[in-house]
């Protein structure tokens, strides 16, 4: 079948979505194992991300190059760390409990979820503070380089993640008052906010992981 | 294999007025708030360092302020653009939705769309102008290099020439192959409807766009001394056109990470019923080994140039041996995502290759598994080779054997795609069309860069060889022999089918044979320049060598004389001679070229059922069943 030069105008390779034109929905399971796959590739990038810096950090100190590695008044505040990194744990373990209530049907998910993202924000808060409080800055040797850049871009992670976790509480909380039409581009699109949520979850379960290897390398080690 | 019962779709685009279409989020909207972020960024950067770092006071040069101009610049761009929208509404609660700005008409392909078809030809232009760019860039180096000594651009543009051609090279054409074929063909060849992510899809686009104008723009702000692998320290000591380079690096490394990502979950998620791993094309299989590479060499990029970046600006020094750095860190980082790199623009090459060879020997592909657990052996050891980028940088002489067998041993698989070329090429009576002969190209291209690769290897031979004109022959053989000779099979193959428009086949075989010779008369005597004692990145030489380097400027010259002959064949077809395509020209039996085109709306009417792999030359074709669309993808 040979198609004629004048139906395909330049503009027209692809055709446009015919205005009024019904598009059958998608099931709102396509979306979910995409999702699903998605975090969990998005976990594997993440740690090759922060890999950077974990090999920055070994490779540096076992250089210690002019024994500038860390001088002796460089330390972290060890109290506003470890009540960073308590943040970020006990907000994954409460988002995990909202996943797994999500899952038992429960309605109260919502309550540990923002809890959650709650505690993450503090988290945030309490590495800014650090950052006030500590007495060295990025330029004070390798360690500090390391230290300020590693936990700085860990604080961008996480602030990324608790968008994502208030996405999914804030459509569970509208989709109560105002479910999202059956037939929209997505059928029953509402259907998504469970695997959203799972997807959310693994993912700040992930990160937290990393977080707790942050507080280890670079606070006790 | 399969057919459908997808019917053309009457396109009715909107019929808004000019003005309406005008307002609102679009590439004018992106282009104004680019502008003002730019210019936001520059003014909040020259506030931030005059205040808090004294020692760039009295400095005109202001590297934080030029950081957070491209930063701002950019997140205005894609504000403009319309993806921040979707973000805030997800934010408020809105439920999720798929599509974004299908209906319009040529407008699509200046803005965010949702249309993975759009998109791949967004690619395949986008790409094709910066490709453009970064070819008059080697222009120039050919043509001072006609000379011994500096005359035509001075050694300090030389380099910058250098820097600009490789890093776009390197840069853009990462996605060379999966940004327009794999976006457009992908969802088609598996069944499905679309792309996972159809927003992330966009994306990716308009990030390598940004990306590329960036890099462009260091040409204002004194170019950048390192060629396109950014070493330190040279990289901290240079002038501002050192950030575009960073900021260039780090927005493609993102694209590339969130392609690989969208293009990973589409395959595994979304593949249509019957259609098994050991069913799924071999250019798909390809996709997936490079989207591996992309997911996880990318962000080290990424986190390398934020500590480039860092350095340059607030004064860290994770690579500045006076304050506890080491310039090894950043070549060791960097590597570590560089040599995957190489692969990333290699293997989709090898896809290409694979699945066209069947198409046009009318045989089925010879060793189907042994291709795929090639590409996946050169996917997964690409990650344990990058040291042999510096074995005469200083390494511990200990880790040289290490990776001097890792390099070699990367040969097997690579070597398993060969044999299944030559396999499938074996007592085949081939049709030459001119996808075909780019394919045969890349057979005998890639020989050669697979042969020399061996010499730069090996860790005594690259002693001699490393950072001259032989190591650069040689990544030209695999790059520009492997990736841009399929690249232009890809498009001489697919462009019929993406536009419904033949290529003139005479100017097209015109522009292979002048591609092939030229190419060859320039690369060939690369070899012979390095082993002769020509470094790279140098534009003086010894007066021996003049006569050679002549010869190779003008086979240069040559071969973008073949590329102008491209440019004219593409706009002659498609503008104004505008045959049409035959609805199937290579009798292929995949999927692809059994719909339609213009390709419909939904690309299926019906989600196609698979019940066999795509290369059962030689066995009639049988039609396959379909169920109902609702059914899912």
């Amino acid at each position: 079948m040979a198609s004629s030069s004048e139906e395909l105008p330049l503009g027209r390779m692809v055709p446009p979505v015919p205005a009024g034109a019904k598009i059958p929905p998608e099931p709102p399971d396509v979306g979910a194992r995409a999702l699903s796959v998605a975090s969990r590739l998005l976990a594997g990038a993440t740690t090759f991300f922060f890999l950077g810096y974990i090999f920055a950090y070994f490779y540096l100190r076992s250089l210690n190059v002019e024994h500038l590695w860390r001088h002796g008044h460089i330390n972290p505040n060890q109290a506003l760390g470890a009540a960073m990194i308590a943040c970020v744990v006990l907000s994954a373990a409460l988002s995990v409990l909202g996943g797994r209530l999500m899952k038992s049907g429960s309605r109260s998910w919502t309550v540990p979820a923002l809890g959650g993202v709650a505690l993450g924000l503090v988290a945030v808060a309490l590495q800014c503070l650090e950052y006030t409080r500590q007495h060295f800055g990025p330029t004070d040797g390798a360690y500090a380089s390391v230290f300020c850049a590693w936990t700085a871009l860990y604080l961008i992670a996480v602030l990324f993640t608790m968008y994502w976790l208030e996405t999914q509480v804030a459509s569970e909380l509208r989709a109560r008052r105002n479910p999202a039409p059956v037939e929209g581009d997505i059928r029953q699109a509402d259907r998504l906010i469970a695997p959203g949520l799972d997807a959310a979850v693994f993912y700040w379960a992930f990160l937290a992981a990393i977080g707790v290897v942050t507080y280890v390398v670079l606070y006790l080690v | 294999m399969t057919t459908t019962t997808a019917a053309v779709s009457t396109p009715q685009p909107a019929g808004r007025p000019l003005w309406r279409r005008l307002i609102g989020f679009n590439l004018l909207a992106a282009v104004i708030l680019g502008v003002g972020g730019y210019y936001l960024g520059w003014f909040i950067g020259h506030q931030i360092s005059g205040k808090s770092f004294a020692y760039q006071e009295n400095s005109s040069e202001n590297d934080v302020a030029l950081l957070l101009a491209y930063v701002f610049g950019v997140v205005g761009f894609l504000i403009g653009l319309g993806f921040a929208n979707y973000p805030v509404s997800r934010m408020l609660g809105r439920p999720a939705s798929l599509r974004e700005k299908e209906e319009e008409g040529v407008g699509r392909y200046f803005g965010l769309c949702t249309d993975h078809k759009v998109v791949g030809i967004q690619y395949l232009l986008g790409i094709g102008l910066f490709f453009f760019i970064g070819g008059v860039n080697a222009m120039l180096i050919r043509t001072e290099l006609l000379h011994q000594t500096p005359q035509f651009v001075g050694p300090g543009q030389y380099i910058s020439l250098v820097g600009m051609h490789g890093t776009m090279m390197m840069g853009m054409m990462t996605s060379g192959i999966l940004g327009p074929f794999a976006n457009y063909f992908v969802p088609i060849l598996i069944g499905a409807r679309r792309m996972a992510f159809p927003r992330i899809e966009a994306l990716t686009f308009w990030l390598l766009m940004a990306a590329g104008f960036i890099l462009t723009s260091t040409i204002f702000f004194g170019g950048f001394p390192t060629g396109w692998t950014g070493y330190e320290p040279l990289n901290d000591q240079a002038v501002m056109g050192m950030d575009s380079y960073i900021i260039f690096f780090a927005l493609v490394g993102l694209s590339m990470c969130l392609l690989g990502l969208n293009m990973l979950a589409t395959i595994i998620t979304m593949r249509a019923p019957g259609l098994t791993w050991s069913r799924l094309p071999i250019f798909v299989w390809s996709v997936l080994a490079t989207a591996v590479l992309m997911v996880l060499a990318a962000p080290m990029l990424v986190a390398t140039l934020i500590m480039a970046a860092l350095d340059r600006t607030i004064d860290t020094s994770f690579f500045i041996p006076g304050g506890g750095g080491s310039s090894y860190l950043f070549e060791n980082l960097f590597w570590f995502f560089g040599h995957p790199e190489v692969y990333i623009l290699a293997l989709p090459g090898f896809g290409i290759v694979l699945e066209l060879l069947p198409v046009f020997t009318r045989k089925p592909l010879w060793g189907y598994r042994l291709a795929i657990s090639g590409m996946l052996g050169v996917s997964l050891l690409s990650f344990f080779v990058w040291q042999h980028h510096l074995f005469v940088s200083g390494i511990n002489a200990d880790l040289r054997p290490f990776y001097m067998l890792s390099t070699e041993i990367i040969s097997i698989p690579t070597g398993f795609i060969f044999l299944c070329a030559m396999g499938t090429l074996w007592k085949a009576r081939s049709t030459l069309s001119v996808p075909m002969l780019f394919c045969l190209a890349w057979v005998f291209n890639f020989l050669i860069g697979g042969l020399s690769g061996v010499f730069v290897s090996d860790a005594p031979s690259d002693t001699g060889t490393h950072g001259s004109f032989f190591t650069m022959a040689h990544f030209h053989y695999t790059i520009m022999g492997g990736l841009i000779f399929t690249f232009f099979a890809a498009i001489y193959y697919w462009v019929p089918k993406m536009t419904g428009l033949r290529f003139n086949e005479r100017l097209a075989k015109l522009h292979f044979w002048l591609m092939f010779i030229a190419f060859n008369a320039t690369f060939m005597p690369l070899f012979a320049l390095g082993l002769k004692g020509q470094p790279r990145r140098v534009s003086e030489y010894a007066s021996n060598l003049h006569a050679l380097n002549v010869w190779v400027s003008i086979s240069a010259f040559v071969l973008g004389i073949s590329m102008l002959i491209f440019i004219v064949n593409t706009v002659y077809s498609m503008i104004f001679a505008r045959v049409a395509a035959e609805q199937n020209p290579w009798r292929s039996k995949s999927i692809e070229w059994q719909i339609p085109h213009p390709v419909p709306v939904n690309n299926f009417e019906q989600i196609p059922v698979f019940d066999s792999d795509p290369y059962d030359y030689g066995v009639p074709l049988t039609v396959a069943g379909t169920q109902p669309a609702s059914a899912g993808t």
